[in-house]
């Protein structure tokens, strides 16, 4: 085993010294999830659009920690070493796990609802020290403004989240805000995992109006269950992410986690080629990315008009089982 | 290399926890997931309101020790499997953390000024579709408020120059000699003859609620100060930090008693520390080397599972010979899950 593990170390060396001008990046995220999944595909896929080339240019190591802190704190301390040049954590977690580890390598978090309150960065903008990233925070108020435009009479509307999830509760606490705002009741559905929240939403959906999902990992889970119980009270469903409405969404408004992958991406290429994480803007995906998905066959079978302005603003619309993209 | 071992201390302190309540009072106490969470959730929830941290974590501690007396109480008084009062305490804990966290996560505060990133209309201007609305008043959201004249002094620096390691072997150290010298009292010897002969510790009017109520308050204890020691050194408390610790503490805890064969030094509790630094090395070693023959780190909870497994059935074979042989006190796989 002893020597095995020379061998490696052997090995290890070796690459680490034949490639000298390689970038080597370590990215983790907390859990295995499709939408974590799309962001880190969407980083690499970044990079290689910009003409980096994988093993070449640069190089990366993925490390998910399977919802453990501990693991999370230990893959910081992994990333810490010298073989890393810099690190991409993706979620909350991992982000607070790398920053509070590494001091003295750029730090580009990914997927942080609110890296403010997360303590990662005191504001948006520049900020000295060397953490830096974009955050997925998504127009909540706007979303539920679709939902108001959409269903006459809306009164009540439920929001599915995991109380466990930080990203989930900071959600709900920008939509009891919005709520508010627009004079509509916010009816909390709780489900600290999937079959929960299946359960919790059966129980209350003939007492609510809509449903409004955010970036909630377990809703996310299960959306095509979600999906089910609405659809027989015919009520409909908002989602804060493209491909989540896809699978279960009659109205879809926020970005596309891949394509937030691929933003992450022009950060850590502004990196690589030399800028300093205080000389970089921590930002939000800008309202350019945002894009809107109409499932008019969904709509059809609750019965619901979708009125023909909105119609013309959407990205993509599902009718007759087809997906169109609209330029 | 100086985070895998103070990370392995930080995993020691906890397994003592398991140590105490799977080897010296032989229960199977499975409170551990959620009393770490609650050591690290309380003890953020208590600095971030101002407190320092040794204070911080004292409480917290005791905390962890009032949801191992609970436990025990559920198993003792209410007749309840300790494997249930177990899982029964520690769901009650997911919830109760939350309570205490206001929210799943906690970071440690920085900075005097609470803040938040604000709503999406706040920070990223006009929205595409805004035009589609009619305009609403706009609500000032609730700021979160946290102590606004002090700063915040974590004991931990998360510099890379030792001082972290210095002070967390220094905990460790203070943590296992008081525990020594508690389990030669009168007391604590009743605590380590209640693990292997609860009857016969009942026969001299030591009565077994007490022990167990004594045996997992203190586990408990060890686990919540871990817990709290995570979240000072990762900068955050998180409600799922908990989850799968008891396996870990287990895994660690054999770990332990390989190492130390036959050297049991301070009763055992010693070995349980160098099993956490060994276990944070073997994972760091998978990380870095097994990436290349395809491992990966969602394969450890199996790899630690199957460990567990293969000590127990291992202790068996070894208890099988020596009850074929001569005579000799339990000495490693004699306590708790090894033995029927």
């Amino acid at each position: 085993m002893r020597f095995k593990g020379q061998l490696f170390f052997c090995l290890f060396l070796f690459l680490a010294l034949s490639v000298f001008s390689l970038t080597r990046i370590g990215i983790t995220a907390i859990t295995d999830h499709p939408a974590l999944d799309a962001i880190r595909f969407g980083i690499i896929d970044g990079l290689i659009q910009e003409g980096l080339v994988l093993g070449q240019d640069f190089e990366f190591e993925f490390q998910s920690a399977q919802g453990n802190m501990s693991t999370a704190l230990a893959i910081a301390n992994h990333f810490n070493s010298n073989a890393f040049d810099l690190v991409v954590p993706i979620t909350t977690p991992s982000a607070q796990a790398c920053a509070n580890v590494i001091k003295n390598k750029p730090v580009i978090f990914s997927a942080a609802t609110d890296p403010v309150a997360a303590s990662l960065i005191p504001a948006l903008g520049k900020n000295p020290g060397n953490v830096v990233g974009v955050s997925d925070m998504t127009p909540v108020k706007t979303q539920i403004q679709l939902m108001k435009l959409v269903v006459p009479g809306l009164r009540r509307i439920g929001i599915m989240t995991n109380p466990g999830e930080a990203n989930s509760t900071v959600l709900k606490d920008h939509a009891q805000i919005a709520c508010s705002e627009l004079g509509i009741e916010l009816v909390e559905v709780v489900g600290t995992n999937t079959s929960e929240m299946i359960a919790a939403l059966s129980a209350i959906v003939s007492a609510i109006d809509a449903i409004y999902i955010g970036t909630d990992n377990t809703a996310a889970s299960c959306i095509e269950s979600l999906h089910r119980i609405a659809l027989a009270q015919k009520t409909p469903i908002i989602c804060a992410d493209i491909s989540m409405s896809r699978s279960g969404g009659m109205i879809g408004y926020g970005f596309d986690y891949y394509a937030f992958g691929i933003d992450t991406s022009r950060m850590v290429l502004e990196i690589i080629r030399g800028k300093t994480p205080s000389e970089i803007e921590s930002r939000l995906i800008g309202p350019e990315s945002l894009q809107l998905l109409i499932n008019l066959d969904y709509a059809k079978q609750i019965g619901l008009m979708i009125p023909e302005a909105l119609i013309a603003r959407a990205s993509f619309i599902i009718e007759n089982g087809v997906e169109r993209e609209i330029k | 290399m100086l985070g895998i071992v103070e990370q392995g201390l930080i995993l020691g302190l906890m397994s003592i926890g398991v140590f105490i309540s799977f080897r010296i009072v032989n229960m199977a106490d499975l409170t551990v997931d959620g009393t770490f969470a609650l050591g690290g959730a309380l003890c953020v929830r208590l600095f971030s309101l101002g407190l320092n941290a040794p204070v911080s974590l004292l409480l917290s501690l005791l905390a962890g020790a009032g949801a191992g007396i609970l436990t025990g109480f559920l198993h003792r008084k209410l007749k309840i499997n300790v494997l249930l009062a177990g899982i029964l305490v520690m769901t009650m804990l997911y919830s109760i953390n939350l309570r205490i966290m206001n929210g799943p996560n906690l970071p440690i505060p920085k900075t005097s000024v609470s803040a938040s990133l604000g709503t999406f209309e706040q920070v990223a201007g006009k929205d595409p579709l805004a035009d589609l609305f009619e305009p609403s008043a706009p609500v000032a959201a609730p700021q979160k408020e946290i102590a606004k004249h002090r700063t915040f002094e974590n004991i931990f620096l998360g510099t890379a120059d030792g001082q972290d390691l210095l002070l967390l072997s220094a905990i460790v150290l203070i943590c296992v000699a008081l525990t020594g010298l508690f389990l030669r009292t009168e007391l604590g010897t009743a605590l380590r003859g209640f693990g292997t002969n609860p009857s016969g510790l009942e026969s001299f009017g030591l009565p077994k609620t007490l022990m167990t109520l004594l045996g997992l308050g203190l586990a408990n204890a060890f686990v919540s100060l871990s817990g709290g020691i995570f979240a000072l050194y990762s900068g955050f408390a998180d409600v799922t930090m908990g989850q799968g610790m008891i396996v870990t503490g287990l895994a660690v805890v054999m770990l332990g008693e390989i190492l130390f064969v036959r050297r049991k030094l301070v009763y055992g509790i010693f070995a349980p520390i160098l099993g956490g630094i060994v276990y944070q090395g073997i994972l760091a070693v998978v990380m870095r080397y097994g990436y290349r023959i395809g491992f990966r780190a969602s394969d450890m909870k199996l790899l630690t599972a199957l460990f567990i497994v293969a000590v127990i059935g291992f202790g068996l074979i070894q208890t099988k010979k020596r009850m074929k042989g001569k005579f000799r006190l339990s000495t490693i796989f004699g306590g708790g899950v090894g033995r029927d």
